[in-house]
């Protein structure tokens, strides 16, 4: 008896729990997240061991060290070229003559740009990440000096002298002037958003500043970026020129005697629906034309033909005489040779409403366009011998660097710089995220609109259900690795979903991803790293003010606050979200976003609204729908903003 | 009614040589800081209106900002205006400084903290950043940090990281949040505190002192020199190692040990509510109600438009308290003076509710002016 008594019990408890279970587990969620009837998730969807994300740290990443070849620059005997390997933390010396690497150093934190003073003697190295840039002499590859920057030091530029030092620094919105040999604290001078690239005119008198951002504007407004023209004897700004409708300026370029200047763009149309992707309408690659002289013209000419795209104009390059400029695209595997004679002339005698026509015009380009030069993966820096008669490219992801004659537009050789052999998933992913050929006519790649994996800063309107409804702007890709769901909606399970067949119908316009590729891009993705911390910025007593507000329970009246209405409920450590949809009163329920690296990522919402971090609470969200935040006082947000800003 | 009129000399009605006799020490440039000899500035000289609430000179640039925009001014005239329509959405300009370094202007708005760098306008508000409070009533810049005296506290915003702070009357022993100036020097920033006197930030402790006056909520000084002569301030000034208070009952000095308190009754101040301060070498420039005052420490000077009769008035006070008046032709646009500056000439630049008046170091090359009769005087 006993043991079917057992057995009945046993029974009556598995039915018992069957019953019981699925209420439990609502009970359960519903306790969790303060909102009743939340959808059902696994029990692992929050009780899992999450592992930190990648990040920048300083520290060696796991895997095979590929180089990235980044920022270059020739030695003035044209015999030497140094090349910033981001990926393996060193600065490289190639034998031009020997075609290969002879020495290397250590720099650390990711070295992007590289100059040399005119002598050849001094090189300059930023370091990215670490927020420095490197002095060494160029002969022993010595360090001299480091000189600290603000936060992600990206190009740099050197005076002919080598006395002047220029950094831009990317994520502090500034370009750094400082002199060498004199005890005056460094300059800071306010850029556009992200400068990125730097180039100074042969005589020394005019900087100019590429900006990789957009300008901060009201959402759906036409974006602009900025070159920042600097006075670099005084270390002034001496002009802003705005581009419209530009984003994603990685290089600049300027004349000698710094009369104009060239800068690639991404000329983007992002107010319109996506549906003009058919039409070759959603983006194009440009050459800003920019007339430094007081009321100077600036014109974008089109780098794109019908129905051939050239994606992800990144580096540039003027030709020592100034005829020739060379444009790499990095989504394309390819390097145009413009005649700047030809852009010259134009500028100077077209019409205004003849420039704005042209500026649009995919056939422009046969009037000054003189060559397509291919490359392998993702062409990036650029640099020209003094003699001005090769051309130098650093192929970012194929860890070469070509070698093209310049007067004769062709490709001469190529310069392996010894990365690894083997193609690992992530590289293989990285090559797919960067190339522009599963688009449409090639028109753009994944990093067209994902930056090194983050946002362009911009809100596109996918047409997927209806025009003018889904308008969203790219979620930043640093650091996703372990938050599914995918989307705003948070519609998608996976990444494989997010990047698969119905992503390539409604954006890409081509055929899916293969599996293999797919998973290959899937893997690239989710070992996209999350930027450095930079604690050292914020002030320790406030972020530690921040965090008791982040997880209080009750109000400043004591009030407790329901667990909806927390932020560490949707936003719970370690990755700062739940997984969670929600309505936070903008307009829908949408999938919690993590809070990693956020400081980099304005603006803010999923379409943009909120300019800055303040502005989620003090703008929209007048209800406390979005937690409770108006029994706050300003110094409370404050704290809490900058808790935000250190995660 | 103010009347605009350009620059034009002034008659002077006293004799000079018995102005001279006050022992008046040179400052700048110029050889004669007395002034005689003013414009003014508004709306029909291109302002963007007449009401002038701060003036900054910066080189050979002014700035003068009003409750309608900011105008830059060069060689005395107004070469562009930043107003709403320019992207100055707040355009009630009530405090400027300028970035020695980066040439940046910052402008304290009603409406929030602009950055007007190389026509560029940035404007940072309560609302999309960390600043305290809208209502910005002094502006600093001390290196790459801006500092900001606003209604809801102080704030310091980093221009090199981008990051801000707030410290306020719950996080700092500020008595209260309402702050009315702040002035960087090379060891520390001062602010003004309604209600809680002088408040320093020393650089290199990173910690908050104040300065009180001892008297407490009194309204009258009861022990003189003791301290600073009220809580309620709303200017100060730090330079040559003395610090001065504005307050609406008067002026205070410190020189590190020792204070003094200064009357419209008892010295040459020209009224006692300060509506600002402005520290010239070892000068101190005081902006009231009533007229416009400069003060060396040993000798006043006041202008103010005459209140009993046409013209204007200089009045010196020696420093046995003996008063000279000098009566002139043109003067201060109006003794409702929000703030002063001194141009790289040594001209004097005054902002006031009816203008912006330009006092002339030097009378206009090829006229005939006071400063050659002062000469004739010595």
């Amino acid at each position: 008896m006993k043991p079917l008594a057992g057995a009945l019990v046993l029974l009556a408890a598995v039915v018992l729990a069957w019953r019981a279970a699925p209420s439990w587990h609502q009970r359960h969620l519903d306790d969790a997240t303060g909102r009743p009837g939340t959808k059902r998730v696994s029990c692992l969807h929050c009780h899992r061991r999450v592992p930190v994300p990648p990040a920048f740290d300083g520290k060696p990443r796991p895997g095979p060290r590929y180089l990235d070849p980044e920022g270059l620059a020739v030695s003035p005997d044209g015999r030497l070229l140094f090349v910033a390997a981001e990926g393996a933390d060193r600065l490289l010396e190639v034998d031009l003559a020997k075609a290969g690497v002879s020495r290397s150093v250590d720099i650390g934190g990711r070295p992007h740009g590289v100059a040399l003073s005119a002598d050849g003697r001094l090189l300059a190295v930023s370091s990215r990440d670490l927020d420095k840039v490197v002095l060494l002499d160029a002969a022993t590859l010595a360090v001299k000096r480091e000189v600290a920057t603000a936060a992600e030091p990206l190009g740099v530029a050197l005076s002919a002298d080598g006395r002047a030092l220029f950094a831009a620094q990317g994520a502090a919105d500034s370009v750094l002037c400082v002199r060498l040999k004199s005890s005056d604290p460094p300059l800071h001078v306010v850029a556009g958003r992200e400068p990125y690239a730097l180039a100074l005119s042969r005589d020394g008198r005019v900087l100019v500043a590429a900006n990789r951002m957009p300008s901060p504007a009201r959402t759906r407004d036409v974006p602009s970026s900025e070159l920042t023209v600097v006075d670099a004897g005084q270390g002034r700004v001496a002009d802003r020129r705005r581009l419209p409708s530009a984003t994603l300026s990685e290089g600049v370029a300027v004349a000698a005697d710094g009369s104009f200047a060239l800068v690639p763009v991404l000329r983007v149309r992002n107010l319109i629906p996506t549906v003009d992707v058919a039409r070759g309408g959603l983006m194009n690659s440009a050459l800003a034309f920019v007339d430094l002289r007081p009321g100077g013209r600036t014109v974008q000419f089109p780098l794109d033909e019908v129905n051939a795209f050239f994606a992800d104009p990144a580096g540039v390059a003027l030709a020592p005489d100034g005829k020739t400029a060379f444009v790499a695209h990095g989504g394309a595997d390819v390097v145009t040779a413009v005649d700047v004679a030809a852009l010259r002339h134009l500028a100077a005698s077209l019409k205004p409403a003849e420039l704005d026509a042209l500026q649009d015009d995919l056939g422009a380009g046969e009037r000054y366009v003189l060559a397509r030069i291919p490359t392998r993966s993702n062409p990036r820096a650029m640099a020209l011998s003094p003699d001005g008669r090769r051309l130098y490219v650093s192929e970012r992801l194929a860890d070469s660097i070509a070698v093209i004659d310049a007067p004769g537009l062709r490709l001469l050789d190529r310069i392996s710089l010894g990365g690894p052999e083997t193609l690992t998933a992530e590289r293989r992913g990285a090559r797919r995220f960067h190339d522009g050929t599963a688009t449409f006519q090639g028109q753009f790649s994944c990093r067209s609109c994902h930056p090194e994996g983050h946002v362009d800063a911009l809100t596109w309107d996918f047409e997927i259900d209806g025009l003018g409804k889904e308008i969203f702007d790219p979620i930043s890709l640093r650091g996703i690795r372990d938050t599914a769901p995918f989307k705003w909606t948070g519609k998608n399970p996976t990444l494989a979903r997010q990047c698969g067949p119905r992503f390539s119908r409604v954006l890409m316009r081509a055929d899916p991803f293969p599996p293999d590729q797919l998973a290959d891009l899937v893997a690239y993705i989710e070992s996209i790293p999350l930027l450095p911390r930079r604690l050292h910025e914020l002030s320790a007593e406030a972020v530690e003010r921040g965090r008791e507000i982040f997880f209080r329970k009750r109000t400043n009246l004591g009030r407790e606050i329901p667990k909806k209405d927390r932020c560490s409920t949707c936003h719970p450590p370690p990755l700062y979200t739940n997984r969670m949809s929600a309505d936070v009163g903008t307009d829908g329920s949408f999938d919690a976003p993590h809070l990693s690296g956020i400081r980099y990522s304005a603006p803010y919402l999923h379409d943009d609204r909120a300019a800055s971090i303040e502005e989620i609470w003090t703008l929209h969200n007048s209800s406390d729908t979005h937690g409770v935040s108006n029994d706050m006082n300003k110094t409370q947000l404050n704290d809490l903003v900058i808790f935000l800003r250190s995660l | 009614m103010a009347v605009f009129v350009g620059p034009r000399r002034t008659t002077l009605l006293l004799a000079w040589p018995f102005l001279m006799a006050g022992g008046v020490r040179a400052e700048g440039p110029a050889q004669d800081p007395f002034f005689t000899s003013w414009e003014t500035i508004g709306a029909a000289q291109g302002l963007p209106s007449n009401k002038v609430l701060s003036v900054l000179a910066d080189g050979p640039r002014v700035w003068a900002g009003t409750d309608q925009g900011v105008a830059l001014l060069e060689g005395g005239k107004v070469r562009r205006v930043w107003g709403a329509a320019e992207g100055l959405t707040a355009p009630v300009a009530i405090s400027l400084a300028a970035d020695p370094r980066t040439g940046d202007l910052w402008i304290g708005t009603m409406g929030g903290l602009a950055r007007l760098s190389a026509g560029r306008l940035d404007l940072f508000t309560q609302l999309d950043s960390g600043l305290a409070n809208d209502v910005v009533y002094g502006v600093a810049v001390d290196g790459t940090d801006v500092w900001s005296a606003t209604t809801g506290g102080i704030s310091r915003y980093d221009t090199r990281t981008g990051s801000w702070d707030i410290f306020d009357n719950t996080n700092s022993i500020m008595h209260e949040p309402w702050c009315y100036a702040a002035a960087a020097d090379s060891g520390a920033i001062y602010f003004a505190v309604w209600g809680g006197g002088l408040l320093v930030r020393e650089k290199s402790a990173g910690r908050f002192r104040q300065h009180r006056d001892p008297d407490g909520e009194f309204e009258l000084d009861m022990f003189r020199d003791d301290g600073l002569i009220h809580d309620i301030t709303t200017s100060v000034a730090f330079s040559d190692g003395v610090l001065w208070g504005g307050t609406y009952f008067g002026l205070s000095r410190f020189d590190g040990r020792r204070w003094m308190s200064y009357t419209k009754d008892d010295s040459g101040l020209v009224g006692n509510f300060i509506n600002f301060l402005r520290t010239k070498g070892d000068a101190v420039w005081i902006a009231t109600d009533e007229g416009i005052g400069r003060f060396d420490s040993k000798v006043w000077h006041a202008w103010r438009t005459k209140k009993d009769g046409p013209g204007h008035e200089v009045v010196v006070t020696d420093a046995q308290g003996v008063k000279r008046s000098v009566l002139t032709e043109t003067g201060l646009a109006c003794n409702e003076v929000y703030s002063v500056d001194l141009d790289g000439r040594g001209d004097a630049w005054v902002a006031t509710a009816a203008g912006l008046s330009h006092g002339f170091a030097r009378a206009p090359a090829g006229k005939k002016g006071p400063d050659k009769r002062m000469k004739g005087g010595r």
